[in-house]
Formats: structure tokens, sequence, C-alpha cells
């Protein structure tokens, strides 16, 4: 039996601690894995499987990399199977396990490793794996129903809208299928994408990826707020796992929701947008206008309008010179559920630096995902107000853009999408 | 004043919905891109230079009478700064055309008046500032016309990647003291 990452670590803090390594022994039985469920916070594990899938309402970890492929099969079979390798492999590695029957060290001496070594001896870091399908899995831009899904397709699952203010790179969006890897540690997280798009060669191949170092949004109330790299607290008003009715209204897509698309029930949609900030000219912003521009105070992330961090905005007061406090085009206004017919959506961005521009620049910004039950009705509303409202806009750019179904979570012995693929 | 902007110059990326009208719709129409673009009728296009001229005349008018506070000289050459650093010196501003250094010499022309006007206070206030400012203004100056040609510029596809990276340089390099250019006159 090979070792498991988790089983490593306890050797090594068993030995540390002086206590005999036989009582640590037996490892990777089905009874040493069924414990790790109800120690799982201690071990780091986030639960792969389940009714929805990791990664969306999971406390935010703080470390990305997500993956954009193409499927470049013409087979069915070939993409159910690529799906099946997936999700086995993604179950292993958010166990803290490696990828295939031998792992990293422990395969034939004559092959190359079936896991490519780099986590090996990293506990799992609370590593989630989620997937998504992009809109040319159900028609390509010929309108050619590739894998006989185009009956399928969820209405709302096409290419974003050009939005005032894009500057898109085909480069850096689009993508028929997509996997987005937190976890605590980078090398976790890389070491999962490296792996799955391994298992993907000659079925799909990386289209673009993005790493992100911070996260940008508590997905949880036991989570701080954090900060982007405009040096403002991110994602005050997030939806948050501990909001199950708004969860229900904002994230999960529900039964009936979109007849033609019901195997999505229970999942989501996914919107990705690269975010570019010209960080250089807004560091020489005074402090005033940096928080004009937000709508809330740096420090403490409270609104203009007075309170702490989660007081809620009080649009409606006044300067003495008539003005309002918090000003028309404040980010926190304009993107404010008041100002978008009540919409919501569920924010898990994360900060990203892709190295510099040429011009002495930092390519830095942030990277946007957001969960929502329907792009339709609340990201493409809400992001043609912001593109033309938000003061915002003088100082980011959106430069990356792709959408995505995100399939309802997975059950021991199934496999990811398995309600799409259905008879 | 914004609608003015919009309709003189609004880039197409940025169309709010209404007809796109100004110098980059009469730029992309007299630089056409190779494929994929029709351009205007002569109708259209006498259309559009007159509302051009009528909306320049109209912004002229307007803002030959403003005066401006302290703050709102020091942050408009601020933010002139801002509009090279991120859209001149990066070849966005005039895609079609590729005269972004005539844009880039305006935009110094024009911080350099609003520090002109700072000036005298800023040297009571902080003589360190006012020498460092001067002379960065007078470093980009001096790259700008290394790229003269005749009575303007050479096209910024000319520029070679070192060319505009100094350029860029230059720019941070001004518009970071610039920034302190309102504080220290204020305070």
């Amino acid at each position: 039996m090979r070792l498991s990452r988790r089983h490593f670590l306890s050797i090594v803090g068993a030995s540390t601690a002086g206590i005999a390594a036989t009582s640590v022994t037996g490892c990777g039985s089905d009874s040493d894995r069924a414990a790790a469920g109800t120690t799982a916070e201690a071990d780091g594990v986030v639960a792969f499987h389940g009714v929805h899938q990791s990664g969306i309402t999971t406390p935010a970890q703080d470390r990305l990399h997500f993956a954009a492929f193409d499927v470049t099969t013409g087979s069915r079979d070939d993409l159910v199977g690529l799906l099946k390798a997936w999700t086995d492999a993604a179950a292993a590695m958010t166990k803290g396990q490696d990828v295939g029957a031998f792992g990293a060290m422990d395969g034939p001496y004559i092959a190359p490793p079936e896991d490519t070594g780099e986590a090996y001896g990293l506990p799992p870091a609370r590593l989630t794996i989620t997937f998504g399908f992009g809109p040319g899995l159900f028609e390509d831009d010929d309108g050619t129903d590739r894998f006989g899904l185009a009956t399928r397709r969820p209405a709302a699952l096409r290419t974003l809208p050009h939005f005032p203010g894009d500057n898109l790179d085909p480069r850096r969006s689009g993508g028929d299928l997509c996997i987005q890897a937190c976890s605590d540690d980078p090398q976790v997280a890389v070491h999962a994408i490296r792996n799955l798009a391994r298992i993907g060669f000659g079925s799909a191949s990386i289209r673009w990826s993005q790493l992100g170092f911070g996260r940008t949004s508590s997905t949880s109330g036991s989570q701080t707020t954090p900060r982007n790299l405009f040096g403002f607290k991110d994602g005050t008003s997030n939806i948050k796992a501990e909001q199950p009715d708004v969860l229900d209204r904002s994230v999960w897509v529900g039964p009936g929701d979109d007849t033609a698309a019901d195997w999505l029930v229970g999942g989501s949609y996914l919107v990705v947008r690269r975010i570019d900030m010209h960080i250089e000219t807004w560091d020489r912003t005074s402090l005033q206008e940096q928080e004009a521009i937000i709508g809330r105070s740096k420090k403490h992330g409270a609104p203009l309008s007075s309170g702490d961090e989660f007081t809620e905005p009080d649009f409606t007061l006044n300067a003495a010179d008539g003005s309002p406090i918090i000003p028309r085009t404040a980010h926190v206004r304009v993107a404010h559920p008041a100002h978008n017919g009540g919409s919501q959506i569920l924010r898990r961005g994360y900060n990203f630096t892709d190295g510099s521009d040429g011009l002495g620049n930092l390519d830095a910004g942030l990277f946007f995902l957001a969960y929502t039950t329907n792009p339709d009705m609340h990201f493409i509303p809400l992001q043609t107000n912001l593109a033309r409202n938000d003061a915002l806009n003088e100082y980011i750019q959106h430069t990356g853009s792709a959408l995505f179904a995100v399939p309802p979570g997975v059950t021991e012995g199934d496999y990811i999408g398995s309600s799409l693929f259905a008879p | 004043m914004t609608s003015t902007h919009a309709s003189i110059c609004e880039r197409p990326t940025w169309s709010r919905g209404q007809e796109w009208t100004g110098w980059h719709a009469i730029e992309k129409d007299l630089w056409p891109p190779a494929d994929g673009y029709n351009g205007f009728t002569d109708a259209q296009r006498i259309a559009l230079a007159d509302q051009l001229v009528a909306d320049t005349v109209d912004l002229a008018e307007r803002t030959k009478d403003i005066t401006f506070t302290a703050p709102q000289l020091g942050n408009g050459a601020k933010e002139l700064l801002d509009e090279v650093a991120t859209g001149k010196v990066t070849g966005e501003e005039e895609i079609w055309s590729h005269t972004d250094l005539w844009d880039f010499q305006a935009n110094i022309d024009g911080a350099r008046t609003a520090f002109e006007a700072l000036k005298p206070a800023l040297e009571q206030k902080d003589k360190t500032l006012a020498v460092t400012l001067t002379e960065r203004f007078a470093r980009v100056q001096d790259l700008l016309d290394q790229h003269r040609e005749g009575d303007g510029f050479v096209l910024y596809t000319t520029l070679t990647a070192d060319q505009i990276k100094q350029l860029a340089d230059a720019v941070n390099a001004l518009g970071e003291p610039l920034a302190e250019l309102t504080a220290a006159v204020v305070l």
C-alpha cells in the first residue's frame, strides 16, 4: 500500500514527539480513511464528496491555481473517461494521497511515476478541486454538437457579452472545461492542476491558467475580511456559508430553474474575470480619493456614511454642501444589491501578480471568481452597471473572461458531471 | 462636462450605448483597419466632423473662465500623468493612427502648466520637491524631443521596446513625486 501524504506527516509528527512510530502503521486502510472524516479539521481535509462540490462555500483558502481546458478529443467516451479519471485523482489528492495506484515513489522503477511527487510529504492543506463545463462542451463556435449534449445546454451558459471597457485577451478567456484548485499551500494547489493536466493529455489541453496568491473574499463568517491589492478590505458583504437561504436563492441552481438542464440542479455557474489593476497610478492617489472611489474607509472597511465594517451603508446621507457622503460613483454604492435589483453573488476571488509588464509596472490585479444561480439575472446586469458607473474603472481593466456551468457534487463511486451524461 | 468628453473622445471599448462619435471614430475612419471595417458614408463623415468642431468650440467656451483651486490643479496634473502611464505610453490611446506621442506631449503640457501655476507656492513650502519636479519634467521632455519629426512626432509603432521603456520609466519617475504636489502645497 502506498503511503498517503497525511500518514507520512503523522509518522513524522509522532516520531518527533518520541512516540513509537509503530502506532501509526497500517496506512491506507479503509478504517484509517474513514477515521480521517472525523478529524477533517485537524488534518486539513475538506470532503470531496457531497451534495454540492467543495471549493464554493468552503471557507476560502489562501491560494489558487485555476486552469481552463480545451477538449481535444471528439469522442464522448473519451470525455467521460477523462471525467472519471479526474474524479478519482481529485478524491485522492484532496485526502492528501498521491494520484494513481502506486503514487509518486512506489511504482515500477523503469516507468515514470504516476504522481509527479512535489506534494509528497505535504499535508492536504484544505485542498478543494472544483470542476466546471464551458459553453464549448455543448456546441463549438461553428454550432456543432460535439458530444451530443446540445439539448442539455443550460440556457444561461454562453460566452459573456462584451461589457464597456473590456479589453479581453483570447489567450486568457473561454474554455470547454475548468478546474479551480484551492489550498492553503500553493504547492499543493499547483500539484493538483499539474497532475490533472497530465491525466488530460490526449483528451484535454490547458488553454490558459492563473495563479492566485491571496484570497480576496471571505466565504464564511469565521474568516476575517482580507485585502485586495488596492489595500482595501474586499468581500465584506459577501454571501457566507452560514446563510443557507441566501445560498439557495443566489448560488445553487434549484429544481425547475432550467428544465432542459435539470442535470445542473445542485450546481451553480462560475463567472471568471481577470481584472488588471493599475496599481502604480492607484498608489499615487490620495487616501481621500481612494476612499471616495471605494466608498469605505481604508483602515477599517466601514462605509463612509458611518459605523464599522459590517454596518450597512447609508446612501441617503449628504455632506454639508449637499453632495452624497458615499459618492454616486463609489464602488460600494454601484455594486450594492440595493442598486442591482437585490442581486447577490458569492465571490471567491484571488489577488494575482504575474511578473511585470515590461514598462516598469507590476502585472497585477484581482482574479475574480463568482458563483451564481443565474448569470443572466445576477452577474450580467451587475457588471453592466459597474462597467458604466463605477469610479474604480479608471484603475482597472478586465482582460480575461469565462463562464462555466458547475455540476452538482459527486457521491462515492460516481464521477463528476455524471448527471449530464446520463441517458 | 463628462458628456462633452464622451462625445469628443469616447473610445470604442467605452461605448455606453449611444452613438459613437468624436475623434476616435474619425481616427478609425482615417486609418481604417485592414479588414472588417466598412467606413462611414460621406454624409456621416460631414456630420462627425461638424459635431467634433462644435463640441470642441463648446468645450473651449465652457472652460475659458473656469478657476481652479490648488488641490484641483495638483490632482489634475497627477491625473494627466496617470493617463500617460496607462494609455499613451502603452500605445492604446491611438490604436489606429499611432499618434500617441502627440497626446503624450499634450498631457505633459497640461500637467506642467498646472505645476507651473503652483510652483511659486511650492518653492515656499518644499523647495526640494520643486527642484525634483522641474528636473523630471525636463527629463520627460528631453526624451519626447528625441522622437520629434517635422512639426510633430514619429508614430508610436516605430518606437523600439527600449525607447518605450525609457519613456515609461520617465513617466513613473515624474508621476510619483507629482502625486505629492497637492499635499505639499495645501498642507
